[in-house]
């Protein structure tokens, strides 16, 4: 049966009534983006990055794929799919026959065969990488690769081969925070790291990575780069070489020189002097020396000199094949196929984990924890979606047993099984969107970044329990948060699964249990739906130094006592209530893709592309309240006082909400 | 009490001093309906002007959320309320006189700060904001109205898993939920309210561009300013005793900035615009004390012809010279409250703009340089639709502008160009 007329089968249980009540969009909405879909060219879906961090976001994406794909709004411009990913950005400097190995000519030369001549060409660099990736979410996973132990066949290994971690035994990360903004942040400090034998970062600034680390170096930020350097985002058409900025504003140096300055004392430690070399250009000040070989051998760039560019008065931008930059525009407008088995758009999977997961058509699937019916439950009634339940039981609760069981079941059926979380109280969703105030995670504690991020900031501090000069709030829905006797600007306890959360092994007696519970003051906003709680992405967690520094300093702010460093919170943080969920489809070997910097298929594992890439915001949480919103926990925070706020509005601001303190005579 | 006429009420009110207006006046236009609140404009107010002890509390420049975000805290509701205590229900627009050049949105017949200041014998009415609400400059970002629920009572069943499909959603033209953001500077109004109060007569508008300042020499921190203007733009400095407020980067708009050669400059908050909602340029003023006419200005073109950018609170009768295009999704009784009655025209001529209009709306953030004329090079229909029922045709005209001068500083079009490098540069991905 041709793969369309399936489709017709499986779309059968999507009526409008069901699809209404599983995402709750109000019909006529529905209706009529299916009719702008169809009939609004071109036509274009941008869903934001954060849609990507859920656990199905693969359905998710393979759906909207789906749309424009039938539509006709793929790879023309005004169309496509975008998200706002900041990664992705290796591809640019594609290797091509003519012009050479592409990014590879620095990041995997062969360190058997370096080149040390500085006029040579790109072309002429000898690669041969002997380095491989591995994705950090197993880290997050305990450092375990997804085993289950199953009825039906006994230990089944769901992490494929192309994809398997070893053991962490050094972790070295460049300025990413990365035990920041892990899911269940606690549990790797308590639990994992603990067993890593040396963590090192490299950062800008007094982050929480910085505290729990062996070794840290202080290192310039892009402002006070000394040496060249190239960028790019997947979404942007530009690529910008940037010769370096202002002169470094405090004793710190380049990211490269950590690493330049360890192979140089590795060689002088061994004896052998390729380490050294293999950073030779950076001893000599020459790292325009790289920037020129790696534009050399990549089809965007190769022609352009590296010194005219750096040495012009002028900044330069090169551009990428499109402006605006445009993804598939070669497959639609070129003769090129796509990366996939048939050349073409594919919306069924024929690789046999998709089948066993139940994934070879797009399903909606429900949540592996967060979700009030049976969790990561399948949605469909088509017979030629086969999935494996492994025998493992609908009540099972363990995380990695509902992240594998895969069961098909009509949407009755998903909604007549309770969550049994759900049922305990953890009632609500907790979403956790990027901020605008911030980068990713940088500049969480700036001054001014603080006083914007949340509606507690305040340079004078008048509530000395404000761990800076403001702090992390959770969004809730004004009726929910009163059906629970919490009051706007309360500050609230919020917990997740206790099973193993905030960390495994937890016991209320445990001081450490007081540093990772998360404690936040809680903001009422009617634009959240019943059950929907929003705290935004990584701010500065709470750490057992920053909890003693509120705890003992006269002005109680939240400084880790020995490094200055300022947390976000006074207990806890937004990684409280998170855990880590393994994805069984993005650990397949089978999946066909371009290889990430050169014209050649790879399959399996692909950093980035194909890999447990991101870790989801999946979880369910309970609210209760821990203190009064008013100064010194006295009474209720100020402004709600006033009768002027969301869910507590007197009757002049009712009236000024609808504008009736004006009339028109008409 | 003198009395002068303000166009923006369609009328003469009352104000403490006679009627007299600069050569040229600073004036904005400000697109709601592109701004995303990222506040770069704030940090770079803040980072060229307020970074300095006694500050903290200071932001010249701010973005609140509407309905419930304000700085300080519910400015705008107190303002209102003062005026309503005094008039209660008498804030009235009489649209039935029609729209003329000289009252384009109608006859305010309702009191301002200054006829409602005369009631309780002030310049004009206010208050002073204490300084427990100068805290939480962002308050309630983010934050959408309820208004089902006000009227209703909250819909707890909204998300339950009782009835999760009891949901009913907004579509436009008006969102019954609903919020957008509010830039805001100082307005460097035509009858500043802070002017009016200052009992040292320490604030002065400029007769060369009617900038709004305050004589940091002759200013004694009588605060007068602050409670009396009701946008609340003058803040009280602790450390020097004596108030400051926003003074529109005047260096820039004197051409003194070396980047732009001697030529008008748009202030900081303005070129740092990532949204490219905002525009800035000055009016020239005619000898009735209203904008001469100048139809190929782009501000007088979006807001004395299209009429598409209005006034924030004109009721309150300062009449301000910092003029918004309105959120196209508000509800309308609310905007109008902020607006005034223009609104309904400015937002139907939005959503469904004009050939010039559309190119016009390109020159916002295409030039550092403070733009005094436009031009439009004709091109081809590309598109056409029906929004809402009505025709829309596309067309890729380019505008181009001018600086004081008359040189070019700024060519747009209206659809984005598209380039492709040859197939060598191919990426493939």
């Amino acid at each position: 049966m041709p793969v369309w007329q399936m489709y017709l089968v499986h779309f059968q249980d999507y009526d409008l009534d069901t699809v209404h009540q599983i995402c709750r969009t109000p019909k006529d909405l529905i209706v009529r983006w299916a009719r702008d879909s169809g009939t609004i060219k071109p036509a274009a879906i941008h869903n934001g990055e954060g849609v990507t961090h859920y656990f199905h976001m693969t359905p998710n994406g393979r759906a909207a794929a789906m749309v424009l794909i039938i539509t006709g709004n793929v790879g023309k411009f005004g169309t496509g799919q975008h998200t706002w990913a900041g990664n992705y950005k290796a591809g640019t400097w594609t290797a091509t026959p003519w012009s050479g190995a592409g990014l590879s000519v620095h990041t995997g030369e062969d360190p058997f065969n370096i080149t040390l001549d500085p006029n040579a060409h790109g072309k002429e660099i000898k690669t041969r990488s002997y380095y491989y990736g591995e994705e950090v979410g197993y880290w997050n996973h305990g450092d375990t690769a997804l085993i289950v132990n199953t009825p039906k066949y006994g230990r089944k290994v769901f992490t494929g081969k192309t994809h398997m971690p070893t053991p962490s035994k050094l972790r070295w990360v460049v300025n990413v925070n990365v035990l920041n903004n892990a899911k269940h942040h606690y549990d790797m400090v308590r639990n994992v790291d603990p067993n890593i034998e040396c963590l090192i970062t490299q950062d800008i600034e007094m982050t929480s990575d910085v505290n729990h680390n062996d070794i840290a170096f202080a290192c310039n930020s892009w402002m006070e780069f000394t040496y060249p350097e190239m960028t790019v985002t997947v979404s942007n058409p530009w690529v910008q070489i940037w010769k370096g900025g202002i002169r470094p504003l405090y004793d710190t140096r380049n990211d490269l020189d950590t690493f330049a300055g360890v192979a140089a004392k590795l060689s002088d430690m061994t004896g052998d002097k390729r380490m050294r070399d293999y950073f030779a250009m950076v001893y000599a000040n020459r790292v325009d020396v790289y920037a020129q070989r790696m534009l050399d051998a990549s089809s965007t760039f190769y022609g352009y000199s590296a010194d005219v560019m750096l040495k012009s008065e002028k900044g330069w931008m090169v551009m990428v094949r499109t402006y605006p930059r445009h993804p598939f525009w070669e497959e639609t407008n070129e003769s090129k196929p796509m990366w996939t088995r048939t050349g073409r758009y594919e919306n069924y999977r024929i690789e046999p984990e998709a089948i066993e997961y139940g994934e070879n058509f797009i399903s909606h699937r429900e949540g592996p924890e967060a979700t009030p019916y049976l969790p990561n439950a399948i949605f469909t009634t088509n017979p030629y979606c086969r999935p494996d339940d492994y025998g493992i039981p609908i009540t099972a609760q363990h995380h990695d047993d509902k992240t594998v069981r895969n069961i098909k079941l009509s949407w009755h059926e998903i909604m007549r099984h309770s969550n049994p979380l759900w049922e305990k109280g953890y009632q609500f969703y907790c979403v956790t969107p990027k901020t605008r105030h911030r980068v990713h995670s940088q500049w969480s504690v700036n001054d001014w970044v603080q006083i914007y991020e949340s509606n507690f900031g305040d340079p004078y501090r008048m509530d000395k329990r404000t761990p800076g000069v403001g702090e992390h709030q959770i969004h809730i829905n004004p009726q929910a948060a009163k059906d629970r006797g919490i009051n706007d600007g309360d500050y609230v306890y919020v917990d997740g699964n206790p099973v193993d959360r905030p960390y495994r092994g937890w016991k209320p007696s445990d001081p450490y249990y007081k540093v990772a519970r998360l404690m936040i003051r809680a903001k009422y906003n009617p634009s959240y739906p019943y059950h929907v709680t929003m705290a935004k992405h990584a701010p500065y967690v709470s750490t057992a130094k920053s909890v003693k520094g509120h705890e003992t300093r006269p002005d109680g702010r939240a400084i880790a006592i020995d490094t200055g460093y300022q947390s976000n919170f006074r207990y806890g943080a937004q990684q409280s209530f998170t855990r880590n969920w393994l994805m069984p489809m993005h650990q397949t070997d089978s999946l066909p893709g371009k290889h990430a910097v050169a014209w050649k298929f790879k399959w399996g594992y692909q950093v980035d592309h194909h890999a447990i890439n991101t870790v989801p915001k999946e979880c369910l949480i309970r609210i209760t309240k821990a203190e009064d919103g008013g100064i010194g926990a006295r009474g209720p925070w100020e402004p709600v006082r006033t009768g002027f706020t969301p869910g507590q509005e007197n009757e002049f601001m009712i009236k000024w909400l609808k504008g009736g303190h004006i009339k028109i005579k008409v | 009490m003198p009395e002068v006429y303000n166009w923006q009420l369609g009328r003469k009110m009352l104000y403490p001093y006679e009627e007299r207006h600069p050569k040229w006046q600073f004036a904005f236009v400000f697109n709601i309906n592109r701004c995303l609140a990222c506040q770069t404009c704030s940090m770079a107010d803040k980072s060229t002007w307020l970074f300095s002890k006694g500050q903290e509390y200071m932001w010249w420049n701010n973005v609140e959320t509407k309905p419930y975000g304000g700085y300080p805290q519910f400015y705008d509701v107190k303002i209102t309320q003062l005026i309503e205590q005094v008039n209660p229900g008498g804030q009235v627009w009489n649209v039935r006189v029609g729209r003329k050049h000289h009252a384009p949105y109608g006859v305010f017949e309702g009191m301002t700060i200054f006829d409602a200041g005369a009631k309780v014998g002030q310049a004009a009415i206010g208050y002073i904001p204490t300084d427990q609400e100068w805290r939480f400059v962002n308050i309630y970002e983010d934050t959408a109205t309820s208004m089902r629920a006000l009227v209703e009572g909250i819909d707890k069943t909204g998300f339950s898993k009782e009835e999760p499909w009891k949901m009913t959603g907004s579509s436009l033209p008006e969102h019954e939920t609903f919020f957008f953001y509010l830039q805001r500077i100082c307005n460097h109004c035509t009858y500043p309210g802070c002017l009016a109060a200052c009992p040292r007569k320490a604030i002065y508008k400029r007769p060369e561009d009617g900038i709004v300042l305050i004589d940091q020499n002759r200013c004694r921190g009588y605060k007068k300013c602050v409670e009396q203007c009701p946008y609340k733009k003058p803040m009280y400095r602790g450390t020097t005793r004596v108030s400051e407020k926003c003074i529109a980067c005047y260096p820039r708009i004197e051409g003194k900035d070396p980047l732009t050669g001697g030529e008008p400059m748009e202030t900081r908050c303005m070129a740092a615009c990532v949204g490219k909602i905002r525009m800035q340029s000055l009016m020239r003023i005619g000898e009735d004390g209203l904008w001469a006419e100048d139809r190929w200005h782009p501000l007088y073109y979006a807001i004395r012809v299209e009429q598409v950018a209005l006034p924030l609170y004109p009721q309150w009768g300062t009449e301000p010279n910092g003029y918004y295009i309105p959120p196209r999704h508000s509800p309308r009784g609310y905007a109008r409250q902020m607006f005034g009655p223009g609104v309904d025209n400015a937002i139907e001529k939005y959503l469904v703009p004009s050939r010039e209009l559309l190119a016009v709306l390109q020159l916002w953030r295409a030039s550092q340089q403070i733009v005094f004329r436009y031009d439009v090079i004709p091109g081809p229909k590309v598109f056409e639709t029906q929004i809402h029922g009505k025709r829309f045709e596309m067309y890729n005209d380019t505008v181009l502008g001018f600086n004081k001068s008359g040189k070019e500083v700024a060519r747009v079009q209206v659809e984005e160009p598209i380039y492709i490098r040859p197939a060598e540069r191919v990426t493939w991905l």
